[in-house]
Parts: structure tokens; C-alpha cells; sequence
């Protein structure tokens, strides 16, 4: 996308004022967008991003800046604007660009730029969805689906001699459903998403996804208002995992860790959880929605062991984490576009598998709560502290499950809930979700097995 | 972006098949230092823009955007823009329309001047709203968030009648983030700060407002679980207000996802409150002079003694529903014709504060999840929250470690009370008294 000479201006120029490194981020971003409301189209918007993002090293300062424009005397002029308070005489010189072909390990077959499925059949596939909701209760009032589509090209280049292109492509369907009983008015939502073409639905069946939608709507409907006060909790999996991902996960991105805004910075080997949790990140999983060949800052990805047997093995870390840190790159740097320099992300987080069913689980509490399906949540490093919502959750008597509830949020700090994890279930699952932090908007797969918290402070109305 | 090259991207459309066109353009310029350990650790310069297409071709509307205009790119921008709407419904009420001759120009001495801040001039600000705030107390850790920023932003619009809009305006934020450490206990707080004009960056505010909350708060402890008043910092009630902000939206009424959709001309909150949305309040930085089809924009009366007034409307809403057009449309470059809202006000009751503070509440200084937490549809939330134990007026105690819950809609109806003093938030795009909501449910002890 971008001339290798004038990358190879732009890099030698930025080292002749004195940088220590010097990255160009080019990228090019193909958009869909289709979505379906009051059982017909709704909207459908498509569109083009493209920019350069520039950044220059000094030290362990970063200096970041990007334009639309991909001449080389607009390069040239974001890179003396950068290095303008830093110029100094040049210390080292560029290593030759050497092209890297990466390793393809997320195939996608009918990807944004495959005209072979037609909008048509999308349009269709929408429809499904839509009908199967409304089919399940005349209080399902309204209902919404989406399908969302992603070709992001990218292209790197470096002062060490990196020159590495990718593509990935992203598809992701969104469903809602909205009842209504007069009075009272509920949601349910759910939105798969893969790294893949459009033939990932191949794998969702939209009717089922509608019926479920409308389900977890019409639970609602009716529940309780969730108690209030500490008690113990059953979080079910998939979408479960986000409390890892924000009680935890956040915290052991080196981008809080450098600055030791995160309360784990000191605690490398140390026993930071129950000794059942054992938790990976892993970006190599073929075609997951938070899967990457190679991260935005061209290293190739990998699993990464965060948490064995409770203790603290490793954090995430990106090119300006290990800097800063002295720890091993995790091919963990991620940026929403090229707007953004890159940080310590996470990929797909999850909680390996234990050794319980969900029953067993349950059966061990008299009074507490299931969370069968978790909302969003989020989290300050800095402490810890960490909140998210049930989307769909029950009262738990005697080891049974037990009446519907409403409006259950779970609050904590990370070092908290990690200790008081007591028991694992084996139904590891994943979900896919988009997380946003100093870098933008990344999609990240969420996930774990069921999981037992001994006690958390849940927030309700009644 | 040269008002020319715009022309020329409608005038493709229209060749290219579109009966109608328009088009609305972002673009942006800024400048953001960040401090560590007393060196910059971050230094960002940033040019973009983003051109955004809307084609209606027998009836059918198609859009999309890009963020080049060399002729290749532009030639797709239309093809996919043409391209979308064929699969869109027919829909007549939806049209390009406003007319005007002379170019509309929305930039104004308040919200943008030619000077610019000298690179060194944000430097300094961002090593001292470190070292400053470090002066403070040797509990304080480096502040892993601190910055100042320089941002210069262009709206245009323009359709095939010819008629033009154009508006530039300026802002310089800084904020600072004081976490204090003891050992066992960590207490975070970030202060930001908006300003139209250089000299008026108020670092000093930032230091010591997250100086303030987060050594105040360090000690905090659960309060027993119960009911409590609630009241509101102003940057966390404009975000409560924000949470819930669809039910003023003609378009979410629509296509049924608006709880309000019925409830026009009916009681929706105590008569103590009234909201009007003024996008000329020139104090107000969501200033705007025209809306997302071109339309001068003028102040929009949302509810008035607790009756429902009003939902945002643009040109297709309006007549949908059979109600004037108040000119709050909306359009982005990368999203759709919709309806939304600028600066929110909300009128004085009491004459003065001292019956407001009267008794017991709990003052919310910062939350988690108040997103995340809430249902707009049913209008339950619940999040955890910060804060102070106030009786008559005076912080008695810090809390922390609670959950706030309960249902926005029987919120607005259980004020208990509206105080005298307009505070605006730290955006400056909500300015409201104090609220006292009654009654609701704290989860802690």
C-alpha cells in the first residue's frame, strides 16, 4: 500500500534526526454494515479507511502521529513535527527492509472482498433471525439484527528491517429482541463474531440464534429484582469470562504494568489466585474473533500462559512494555486503526478448564446467584477495582436454580476475585466482544469454563 | 478540505446515477503531550478526514465514506453508495431538501481564533501537571494518566441544491490522574478540563480536584446496605442523563425501542424538572449552528415542569410522525441520517442550596459501569460507585465499594428535590443544578 522506497526515506530521515526506532503503520480498512429492523432493511453503509501512522523512539518516550496522506513529503513533515523537541545526531542507521511473508492461519474463504455471496442472501439470512424471535411470543415487541463485515490490510515497516503485510477479515451478526408486557419492557442480545468470512454463519444457525435472543428478553420480563449484599455466585461461560478480562486481564497488559498502575506489577510468580485458575491468552486460535497472524507491530503472536495453578507466569507485553519492563515481547501490541500507537492487548482470554460440571457447582451453595450470561463491564487497573452486569441471572436455593432476576451488577477488585475463585467447571466456551482501552477498540474473544465465586458483593434493588 | 473537491464528488454522484446527494465532511487537526517521570513520554500530531456520502436514487437511500478523495476512491465512494441503496427499501419520506443560497458559517470569535500554542507552550503544562500534582503528598504514585491536548476541528455540508455549511472550532483539554498509595489501600481520581482558548487551560484545577477525590477517598468503606438520596457530581449526572438519552429520540420511537414513545404531552418526571437542549449556548462546547441536513438549529424544549415536550427530529422523523421539524438531525461522516441532541439545560428551583442540602445523601464522585449496568429499555441500573456521606451540606464520611440501583424512569418521577446553583460538567456540554433523587438502593455492608 505504501511505496518501499518512501518508507525508506521516511525511516532513514527519522533516524538522521536522531531516533532510535522508527515504525510506519499503513493501513487500509474496507467496512459493511447491514441491518435489519421492523422484519425489513434497515440501513446498509459501507465505506473506506485509510491512513499512516508514524512512530518515532527516543529512549522510552514514543511519539505517534498519522495522517490520510500518503505522499512522501506529508510523511516526511508528520516525522520532523515529531522529532521536532528531540533532534539530535543520528546514533544508529536503518537495517534494509527484508519482506516477511506471514504465516495465513486464519483462512477466510468469502471475506468482504469475495463478491460471491450477495447482499441478497445476507439480507435473508437477517430475516431468519428475525422471524424465529418474533415467532416466539407475541410480547417480543421488536427485533433488531446486524451483520457487520471487515477487510483490514495492513502493512508494516521498521528501522530494523521489518517490512510484513496482513489481512484479516472479520464478520460479525448481532441479534436483539425487545418484549414487552405492557408495563415492563426487556432486552436479550448476542453477537458471534469470528475471525472469517461470511461462511462463519455457516456455524450460527439464525434461527436458533433468534429463538435465543427472545428467550433471554422474556426471561427478563418477569424476574425478580436481584437481591443486594455479598454472596456467593455461579458465573456460567463464554461471555462469563469477562471477568477475568476486566477484573484481571487489564491488569496484566504492560501497558498498566509499566507504570505500575496495575496492582499485579510486582507480584511476577507469586500466588495472585485460587490455585484451581489457570488462565491464557492466546491470539493463535484459528480464525477466533481476537486471533491476529501477527500484531500490530509485525511480530507473530502467540499463547501466552498468564496465571498456572493460581501464580502469576507472565504478562502481556508489547514493544514498549518490554522496554520499559525488561520482560519478552508476547506479540501483544494491538491498535484499533492507524490512529492509534500500539499497546499491550489482550487476543482471546480465557480460564482453562477444571473439573466440575455446573451442577456440582451449584449444588454447593444454599443462597447466591447465576449469572448465565454476563453484559458488559469494565475496570481501573490502577486498583483493581472492576464492575460489570448480568444479562441474564437467577437465584440459586438449596443448590438448585431457582427464579429469574433483574438488574444484578458484580463488583470487586481483581486480586479479590481471583483469590475467592473456588471451583472450576469443564465447560470451557468462548464469546466474542470488542474491548476498549488507550489503543482503541479491539475485537477480544472472552472465555472460560463455569466458575464459583465464593463471595462478591452483588449490586440489586431489592 | 477544498470546497471544490466536494462539489465535484456530488457532481460524480449525479452522473453517476443519484437524483439526490449530499454530503458531510469531519475533519481535524491536534496536538497531545503526555508526561512520565518528568519527560514526555508520549508526543502525538494528527490530520484526518473523512468524507461521507448520501445518494438517494428512485426513493432508495445508500451511504458511504471514505477518507481519501484521489479520483479512484471517489469514483467507489459513489458506486458503493449507489451500490447499498438497492437493497434499501423504498422510503419517499426521506429527501435532500434544504435550499439556501449564501454559505452558512457557523465559526464564531468564541470557538475558534487563528492562534495556535507553541509545541514547548502543551509541554510544559503536561510536566507540571505531573510534577505539581506529586508535590502534594508522598503517598502520590507517578500519575499513569496525565496529558494536554490542542484540537482543531472542521464540519462541512453541502448538497446538490447548492446549498453550503461550514464551521471550525477549537478546544485545549488537559487531565491529570492522582493515584495515591499507601500499601493496602490505592485510591485513583482523574480531573480533565476543556477550554476554548490557550490561556485559559486550567491545569491547576485538574491537580487539585484529583488531588482531592482520590486522597478523600481513600479511606472510603461500604455504607450499610439501604436506601439513600442520591446526588450527583456534575460530570456523573450529565452521564446518568447520558445512559438514558434515547428516550428524546424521535428515530428510537420509531422503530419502537423509545420507552417515551407514548408518553408525548404526559407527566414523564416530577414537575420540579424541566431540560432544554440549546445548541447556541455559546459556553456550551457541543456549540452547533446547523444540524446534519443543513438546518439552522435553534433551542429544543425537552421536558417542561416533568411533561414530555419534545423528541429530537430531523426531516424524516418529523413527518413520520406528523410533528414539526426542530432541526436535530444528525450525520457523521461514517453513520446515517439520525437525531440527537448538543448542550443539555436544566432549570434552577430552589433559590438557594440550604434546603437542597438539608438531611442526608450520597454524593456519587465516580462510577463503573454505569453503561455497562443499565437497561435503557426497562430502565433498570445498577453500578458501583464512590463517593461521600453528606449530612446538611457537610461530607461526613468517604465511601467506596457499593453498588447504586434502581430505575431511571421512577427516578425522574421520585426527585426529591432541584437545587439553585447551575453547575456545568467538566465537557462543558451539560449544566444543571444539583439533583436529589430519592430513595434508592445501596448495596454494602
Amino acid at each position: 500500500m505504501l511505496d518501499k522506497t518512501i518508507a525508506s526515506e521516511v525511516i532513514d530521515y527519522a533516524l538522521m534526526l536522531g531516533a532510535d526506532f522508527c515504525e510506519i503503520f499503513v493501513e487500509k480498512h474496507n467496512s459493511k454494515n447491514l441491518s435489519i429492523l421492523n422484519s425489513s432493511v434497515h440501513e446498509i453503509k459501507s465505506g473506506i479507511d485509510f491512513g499512516i501512522g508514524i512512530r518515532l523512539i527516543y529512549g522510552t518516550k514514543v511519539l505517534y502521529g498519522y495522517t490520510n496522506i500518503a505522499h512522501k513529503d506529508e510523511l516526511l513533515r508528520i516525522t520532523r513535527a515529531l522529532a521536532a523537541q528531540d533532534k539530535r545526531d543520528a546514533l544508529i542507521t536503518a537495517t534494509p527492509l527484508n519482506f516477511m511473508k506471514v504465516v495465513e492461519k486464519h483462512q477466510a474463504l468469502q471475506g468482504l472482498s469475495n463478491t460471491a455471496v450477495q447482499t441478497e442472501e445476507k439480507i435473508q439470512y437477517l430475516l431468519k433471525i428475525d422471524k424465529a424471535a418474533r415467532a416466539q411470543s407475541e410480547q417480543i415487541s421488536q427485533v433488531s439484527a446486524g451483520l457487520l463485515q471487515r477487510l483490514q490490510n495492513i502493512e508494516i515497516f521498521n528501522s530494523e528491517g521489518l517490512h510484513v503485510t496482513d489481512e484479516r477479515n472479520y464478520s460479525r451478526v448481532m441479534a436483539n429482541a425487545i418484549a414487552t408486557n405492557g408495563t415492563e419492557q426487556s432486552t436479550g442480545y448476542d453477537a458471534p463474531g469470528a475471525l472469517s468470512g461470511w461462511e462463519f454463519t455457516n456455524s450460527i444457525n439464525p434461527t436458533q440464534l433468534g429463538e435465543a435472543v427472545s428467550k433471554q428478553a422474556l426471561v427478563k420480563l418477569t424476574a425478580d429484582d436481584c437481591p443486594a449484599g455479598k454472596m456467593p455466585v455461579v458465573i456460567d461461560n463464554g461471555f462469563g469470562g469477562v471477568i477475568f478480562h476486566e477484573a484481571c486481564g487489564h491488569s496484566l497488559e504492560t501497558t498498566s504494568v509499566q507504570k505500575k498502575a496495575s496492582v499485579f506489577w510486582d507480584k511476577m510468580g507469586e500466588q495472585i489466585a485460587h490455585s484451581a485458575v489457570s488462565a491464557v491468552d492466546d491470539g493463535t486460535i484459528n480464525n477466533y474473533w481476537g486471533s491476529i497472524n501477527i500484531d500490530d507491530e509485525g511480530m507473530p503472536t502467540q499463547k501466552t500462559q498468564l496465571i498456572k495453578d493460581g501464580k502469576l507466569t507472565s504478562f502481556l507485553v508489547d514493544k514498549v512494555g518490554a522496554m520499559r519492563t525488561g520482560y519478552e515481547r508476547t506479540g501483544s501490541g494491538r491498535r484499533q486503526s492507524y490512529k492509534y500507537a500500539p499497546a499491550s492487548r489482550m487476543r482471546n482470554t480465557y480460564i482453562e478448564a477444571g473439573n466440575y460440571s455446573l451442577d456440582e457447582i451449584i449444588q454447593t451453595i444454599d443462597n447466591g446467584i447465576y449469572c448465565k450470561k454476563m453484559g458488559g463491564g469494565s475496570v481501573t487497573p490502577a486498583t483493581g477495582e472492576f464492575n460489570f452486569s448480568a444479562q441474564e441471572s437467577y437465584i440459586i436455593k438449596n443448590g438448585k436454580i431457582d427464579r429469574p432476576l433483574k438488574g444484578a451488577t458484580l463488583i470487586g477488585t481483581g486480586a479479590g476475585v481471583l483469590q475467592k475463585i473456588s471451583m472450576v467447571g469443564k465447560n470451557l466456551e468462548m464469546a466474542a466482544g470488542m474491548c476498549g482501552s488507550v489503543s482503541g477498540s479491539i475485537p477480544t474473544s472472552v472465555g472460560q469454563p463455569a466458575v464459583k465465586v465464593d463471595e462478591i458483593l452483588v449490586g440489586g434493588k431489592a | 478540505m477544498e470546497m471544490s473537491q466536494l462539489e465535484n464528488i456530488i457532481e460524480v454522484a449525479l452522473k453517476s446515477g443519484a437524483d439526490q446527494a449530499d454530503i458531510v465532511v469531519d475533519s481535524g487537526e491536534s496536538l497531545q503531550v503526555k508526561a512520565e517521570d518528568q519527560k514526555i513520554s508520549s508526543y502525538e500530531v494528527s490530520s484526518t478526514n473523512i468524507v461521507g456520502l448520501r445518494v438517494i436514487k428512485d426513493g432508495k437511500v445508500g451511504s458511504s465514506y471514505c477518507e481519501t478523495t484521489d479520483p479512484e476512491t471517489i469514483q467507489i465512494l459513489v458506486d458503493q453508495a449507489l451500490e447499498n441503496a438497492k437493497y434499501s427499501k423504498v422510503e419517499e419520506l426521506e429527501k435532500i431538501e434544504v435550499l439556501r443560497s449564501e454559505t452558512l458559517d457557523g465559526t464564531k470569535s468564541f470557538n475558534y481564533d487563528e492562534s495556535r500554542a507553541r509545541p514547548e507552550e502543551l509541554i510544559e503544562i503536561a510536566l507540571k501537571l505531573e510534577s505539581e500534582l506529586m508535590k502534594k503528598d508522598k503517598s502520590l504514585k507517578t500519575p499513569p494518566y496525565n496529558g494536554v491536548g490542542e484540537y482543531i476541528d472542521e464540519r462541512l455540508y453541502l448538497n446538490h441544491l447548492g446549498t453550503k455549511c461550514v464551521e471550525r472550532s477549537k478546544a485545549y483539554s488537559c487531565y491529570t490522574t492522582a493515584l495515591v498509595d499507601t500499601g493496602d489501600k490505592q485510591s485513583m481520581h482523574v480531573q480533565s478540563s476543556v477550554v476554548r482558548k490557550f490561556d485559559q487551560i486550567d491545569y491547576q484545577s485538574c491537580i487539585e480536584n484529583s488531588y482531592l477525590h482520590a486522597n478523600g477517598l481513600l479511606l472510603g468503606e461500604p455504607i450499610k446496605t439501604g436506601k439513600y438520596d442520591i446526588v450527583f457530581s456534575p460530570d456523573k449526572l450529565a452521564q446518568f442523563f447520558s445512559v438514558f438519552g434515547a428516550v428524546f429520540s424521535a428515530k428510537a420511537a420509531i422503530n419502537g425501542m423509545n420507552p417515551f414513545k407514548d408518553k408525548l404531552s404526559t407527566q414523564v418526571a416530577t414537575p420540579m424538572l424541566s431540560i432544554t437542549d440549546a445548541p447556541l449556548l455559546e459556553k456550551g462546547f457541543s456549540y452547533s449552528i446547523f444540524d446534519g441536513e443543513g438546518n439552522i438549529m435553534s433551542d429544543t424544549e425537552l421536558i417542561k415542569n416533568g411533561e414530555l415536550k419534545n423528541f429530537y427530529h430531523n426531516s424524516y422523523t418529523a413527518k413520520k410522525l406528523g410533528h414539526d421539524n426542530n432541526f436535530n438531525a444528525t450525520r457523521g461522516p461514517k453513520s446515517t441520517l439520525g437525531v440527537g441532541g448538543t448542550n443539555k439545560m436544566i432549570a434552577s428551583v430552589e433559590k438557594d442550596d440550604s434546603s437542597f442540602e438539608k438531611g442526608r445523601y450520597f454524593e456519587i464522585i465516580s462510577d463503573q459501569g454505569m453503561y455497562s449496568g443499565a437497561d435503557y429499555i426497562s430502565g433498570n441500573f445498577s453500578f458501583a460507585a464512590s463517593g461521600y456521606l453528606v449530612e446538611d451540606g457537610v461530607r461526613i464520611s468517604p465511601v467506596k465499594g457499593v453498588t447504586v440501583s434502581g430505575n431511571f424512569y421512577e427516578a425522574l418521577k421520585e426527585i426529591s428535590n432541584i437545587g439553585s446553583e447551575v453547575h456545568a460538567n467538566t465537557s462543558a456540554t451539560f449544566f444543571s443544578p444539583k439533583i436529589r433523587f430519592k430513595g434508592l438502593t445501596v448495596a454494602g455492608n
